[in-house]
């Protein structure tokens, strides 16, 4: 039997994100392996580019956005 | 050579009667909906399986976290420890820091270590920049000074220490190349 495919459902928000695949017919958020915002499974929406070339997402972007503000993404939408 | 024995007819041209192609049809149904719900049936077993691994694992996290968010809640009480250390002089400061050595030992018993910082290159994985210091003696990207200790509890980042790094406004760490020469003149 072939694996079946997974379908996952992505929330792009302004400030956080999140993704959620079903579950036995429910919606399951996925937690982020770097951390969520207090209280919840959402990550904050933020991309930073490192200066030797890293690309980081969620939380870790987020607590570098101070000290590499020319790199770093965020409220996007 | 011997005569060419004649074919046998196949049932296939003889025509059917109504019931028999009825019948055929009904057969033909009947064996799409038992492959449609026999995968539909591997479907749900996979998903099963996967369910009761997750299960087992979120219950795995579950007793290896269980004291995360109690610990969580100390961690309030434990910079206020701090304050009271630095602000405590003498017999009194003595006495609140070995409270505090205390309180750290046992909470470092159950899993919780303290995040090194102080001299560290920045790590925005467990640490958070809420400000930016100039220092001549350390190089851009270092930590300079903690303003609130960071902790992990069983190698899981339970709040970034948060710290203030080192940045000189003016001094350029990348040097592009060929930067002298681009310049116009």
């Amino acid at each position: 039997m072939s694996k079946t495919a997974k379908i996952i459902g992505i929330d792009l928000g302004t400030t956080n994100s999140e993704a959620a695949y079903m579950e036995g017919g429910a919606p399951k958020i996925i937690p982020s392996a770097e951390g969520s915002t207090y209280g919840g499974k959402m990550f904050p929406s933020v991309v930073a580019f490192t200066k030797d070339g890293q690309i980081i997402v969620g939380e870790p972007a987020k607590r570098q956005a101070v000290l590499n503000p020319e790199r770093t993404v965020m409220q996007i939408k | 050579m011997a005569n060419e024995a004649p074919e046998p007819e196949t049932p296939e041209t003889v025509p059917l009667s109504p019931d028999a192609a009825r019948l055929q049809r009904e057969l033909e149904d009947a064996r799409k909906n038992v492959e449609e719900v026999l995968t539909r049936l591997a479907y749900l077993q996979a998903e099963l399986e996967n369910t009761r691994k997750r299960a087992e694992r979120e219950v795995d996290q579950a007793v290896q976290y269980a004291n995360e968010a109690l610990v969580s809640r100390l961690l309030p009480v434990l910079d206020d420890l701090d304050a009271a250390v630095l602000s405590a002089k003498g017999k009194e400061g003595r006495g609140l820091e070995m409270i505090r050595e205390n309180v750290v030992k046992a909470l470092k018993e159950s899993g919780l270590e303290e995040i090194p910082s102080e001299g560290l290159p920045f790590d925005p994985y467990v640490h958070e920049c809420v400000q930016l210091v100039e220092d001549d003696a350390l190089p851009d990207g270092r930590v300079k000074e903690v303003v609130q200790r960071g902790y992990t509890f069983r190698k899981r980042v339970l709040r970034p220490a948060r710290v203030a790094v080192v940045k000189h406004p003016n001094r350029q760490d990348d040097n592009e190349p060929g930067q002298e020469g681009e310049q116009d003149g």
